[in-house]
């Protein structure tokens, strides 16, 4: 398809250091990003594309609606062996890249937390009349984990257990990894049962049924609710090409991998700048940079310039650059230590050529190049690269400016039949929810909310604790609040946030979370991602919950007191 | 997000607004705090084609007592009123009230007179103001609460009437009130709500207001004679709530069915009544 005629090299993007939110919403081409262009061209001038809120929960993008029918089959000791998926996904009015992926994003993890030797997933997409989907956080994840949770509850009440016994005898072993999944998937690492057993020991677990039990005999509608979570980060491009058929497939370039670039720039006075090209928006990127930069030259992170701002004409970019499927601390913040690696390894040439030693024997701290007690200052040897290349050792490029790449590993095609790594991280949580349904209202109170997460080496547990809270309030609304509504006629009738019920800070439970470390070694600094988990965990959580207060089984999100009230009724 | 374009005029007194209205017979619309006005312009539910702003009108923002009424300037804040002592000590029905209206950044804006005349079906003050028995005091005339409410968004104002005060009767020893409301978030609309005052003489319920809103057209009374004469148990607690239930009929919402706002109200209804009671009596029901 034409559609504008102008050189490869005419287009490119740039995107503002402060771009504000996201969760996904800019990871997709809209028709108007192509009209703004063509405009452009038409008229000679720029082009502005301004969209209110109405418009926005119109027709930008939306999550997916998911259908699913899971068939899981235990055997006598409770040990799951299958699961067949038959999921139909309401893409809204048409297939916009990178759309069917919401499908495909947890190809790898469809069996999730557990050692499940069968799994078979059928997918239809239908269009309909409603807004087109797109990335939302979480992307893919609560919907699998809706229908894979729900089933395990449902399970354990069939197979007479507790559903944290059913967990138990389920979960992949932590000698396991790395740990292959049938759909796929590569599990870095986890200790999935520590995490299980630290949750229910936050939550009181044991406590916690037997003061259920008494709230029951007393008439009170309390219910507990578990949800075991593997959260993958870092999306292999190629899952998306799962939408088409290996024959299909076979007939393009392979899509594999997420590979992301950095620049780390020295000037003369010793000042450095890092560009990356992860287009932050208030993810804390530029403070983990300047972290990961400062550990590595010796400096303290407030002497680092991060710039985020990206010109794809002139930055280290590649494909998958940006910011989505939690990719920052693990490809990110890997691209961003390769690049500063490469800068510490030429301060310790040139610094071994002024000391008199190898260059493996300068030690990078405190602004200056070490060999034993001897020291020369990181401003020096910067001076030394820019004005005096004639004390550069051989084979040293004057200047200081290096970029690197880092893509994670293990992140090949989709193979023929069908299976892939759709990701390169896998995190895990546990969340133990206690909930109380008021029999009048249908009102769901969360009375206690525990999760426990292992993300790898934590980079900064300050972000950390914020991403967790920011995907739990994502997770909160999912589960009680937030819901697309059309009339009989396809009016939209949430077409303002006074109808689209997102949870305000007073509407978010309160949660108390711990953190396991569990370093990835697939990832250049052990970490994994961890802002989507809780998107994941807290629906089906809070479901679970639910659906144990009032002993049902057939459960829709959002929970809202209505619908409650109704399966009282 | 867009407005219809439209001319703004600034009101320098209750007259020029008055006059402003009747030149433009219909067309013109009266702006307060904006709070709700605003959004409707934007969404383009309202198109006037003027607004008339009250916001530098003098005269408008006292808050007295004056025969029993506590009364209240139009152009009160919400915010200010919920700070009033005197609101506080002699509304209490309105000092609860008043938080449940919007945010505390709307109640920044938004007027206690606006909330009466916009007569959202939904809304606290107008409620309130019914289960007191207050009224509207307005350039023409008093205007009895009860009366004053058609609709959603209807009253019975003329189009060059404005309100000038509102007066809400002040409690005395041996009452009690109370309104609740249940909303999907706080700050949202009510899918139901209910406000009572009762006063207590030896022991039993000797004058009782009961007040519904957001399940019709209007805020109304229902009827409050059952608890009359006696000391209030459960029983008659719940069929008070049961018969205001069955009273109503409010239409499907968004966020819940007929049946479920219906027996919603019945809820409420039983914990207005009961909560009043305990504040008149000190003891629960």
């Amino acid at each position: 398809m034409r559609t504008s005629s102008c050189g490869n090299a005419s287009v490119s993007l740039i995107s503002p250091r402060d771009s504000g939110g996201s969760f996904g919403i800019k990871s997709a081409v809209y028709a108007y990003v192509v009209l703004i262009g063509l405009a452009a061209r038409r008229f000679g001038v720029p082009v502005r594309w301004t969209e209110d809120r109405l418009e926005h929960l119109a027709a930008s993008s939306a999550s997916t609606a998911r259908v699913t029918e899971l068939e899981a089959g235990f055997d006598s000791d409770g040990k799951l062996i299958a699961l067949r998926y038959d999921a139909i996904e309401d893409v809204g009015a048409y297939v916009r890249a990178p759309e069917p992926a919401t499908l495909y994003r947890m190809h790898g993890s469809l069996a999730g937390a557990y050692d499940v030797p069968n799994v078979a997933a059928r997918n239809r997409v239908v269009l309909t009349n409603r807004c087109p989907t797109g990335l939302n956080r979480g992307f893919g994840g609560p919907q699998v984990y809706f229908a894979l949770e729900r089933t395990m509850a449902i399970a354990a009440k069939r197979l007479d257990l507790d559903p944290a016994e059913v967990a138990r005898r389920n979960l992949i072993g932590r000698d396991a990894f790395p740990y292959r999944t049938a759909s796929g998937g590569l599990y870095d690492s986890g200790d999935y049962g520590a995490c299980l057993e630290r949750a229910l020991e936050v939550a009181r677990y044991e406590e916690r049924r037997d003061e259920q039990a008494a709230a029951r005999a007393a008439g009170r509608l309390v219910g507990i609710g578990i949800a075991c979570v593997v959260e993958p980060s870092i999306s292999n491009m190629g899952y998306i090409t799962l939408a088409q058929t290996a024959a299909e497939r076979a007939q393009t370039l392979p899509k594999s991998g997420n590979a992301e670039g950095a620049t780390v720039v020295v000037n003369p006075l010793g000042g450095v700048t890092v560009r990356i090209s992860t287009t932050p928006q208030g993810q804390g990127h530029k403070t983990v940079a300047a972290q990961v930069v400062a550990d590595t030259l010796g400096l303290e992170p407030a002497d680092i310039d991060v710039v985020s701002e990206l010109d794809t004409a002139t930055d280290a970019w590649t494909v998958a650059s940006g910011n989505y499927s939690s990719r920052f601390s693990g490809v990110g913040a890997g691209a961003v230590l390769r690049a500063a690696e490469k800068v510490a390894r030429k301060l310790e040439a040139l610094a071994a050529a002024q000391l008199g030693c190898e260059p493996h024997e300068v030690e990078l701290r405190d602004a200056k190049a070490w060999h034993a007690a001897e020291a020369v200052s990181v401003r020096r040897l910067a001076g030394i690269a820019h004005w005096h290349p004639d004390a550069l050792p051989d084979g040293v490029e004057p200047g200081l400016h290096e970029t690197a790449y880092y893509a994670a590993p293990n992140l090949a095609p989709p193979d023929e039949d069908d299976r892939v790594v759709s990701s390169a991280a896998h995190g895990f949580l546990v969340d133990v929810a206690v909930v109380e349904v008021e029999r009048t209202t249908g009102a769901v109170q969360v009375r206690d909310y525990v999760s426990v997460h292992d993300a790898g080496r934590l980079l900064n547990p300050l972000i950390a604790e914020g991403q967790v809270r920011g995907g739990f309030a994502h997770g909160v609304g999912a589960a009680l609040f937030e819901r697309i509504v059309y009339d009989e006629d396809g009016n939209l009738l949430t077409g303002t946030f006074m109808d689209y019920l997102c949870p305000t800070a007073a509407d978010v439970p309160s949660l108390r979370m711990e953190h396991l470390e569990t370093q990835s070694p697939f990832t250049a600094l052990g970490a994994k991602g961890l802002g989507e988990g809780t998107t994941m965990s807290a629906p089906v959580a809070i479901a679970n919950a639910v659906a144990d207060a009032l002993g049902v089984d057939a459960l829709e999100l959002p929970l809202t007191p209505a619908r409650v009230w109704e399966l009282l009724a | 997000m867009k407005p219809v374009p439209f001319t703004y005029v600034r009101a320098e007194s209750v007259e020029h607004a008055v006059e402003t209205m009747r030149a433009h017979g219909g067309e013109a619309k009266l702006l307060a705090g904006g709070q709700s006005l605003v959004p409707a312009l934007n969404m383009r539910l309202a198109r006037p084609t003027m607004l008339v702003d009250l916001n530098r009108v003098p005269g408008l923002d006292r808050i007295d007592e004056k025969n029993g009424d506590i009364r209240i300037g139009a152009l009160v804040r919400q915010s200010t009123a919920e700070r009033t002592r005197l609101v506080r000590e002699r509304c209490p029905l309105l000092a609860e009230s008043l938080p449940l209206v919007g945010h505390f950044v709307t109640r920044n804006r938004g007027t206690i007179g606006g909330s009466i005349a916009h007569a959202d079906a939904a809304a606290e003050l107008p409620l309130a103001l019914v289960a007191l028995g207050g009224s509207v005091i307005t350039t023409l005339r008093t205007i009895s609460a009860a009366e004053f409410f058609v609709g959603h968004f209807t009253t019975v104002l003329a189009e060059d009437e404005l309100v000038v005060a509102t007066a809400w009767p002040r409690t005395y020893p041996g009452e009690g009130s109370a309104i609740v409301e249940f909303a999907p978030r706080h700050g949202d609309f009510a899918l139901a709500s209910s406000a009572c005052v009762l006063r207590v003489e030896d022991g039993a319920v000797a004058e009782a207001r009961l007040a519904v809103g957001s399940v019709g057209e209007r805020p109304e009374l229902v009827d409050a004679e059952p608890l009359l004469g006696s000391t209030l148990d459960d029983d008659r607690v719940r069929s008070v709530g049961a018969s205001a239930a069955a009273a109503v009929d409010p239409p499907p919402n968004l966020h819940g069915s007929p049946a479920y706002r219906r027996a919603l109200l019945g809820t409420l209804v039983e914990r207005a009544v009961g909560t009043a009671w305990a504040r008149a009596t000190g003891k629960s029901v």
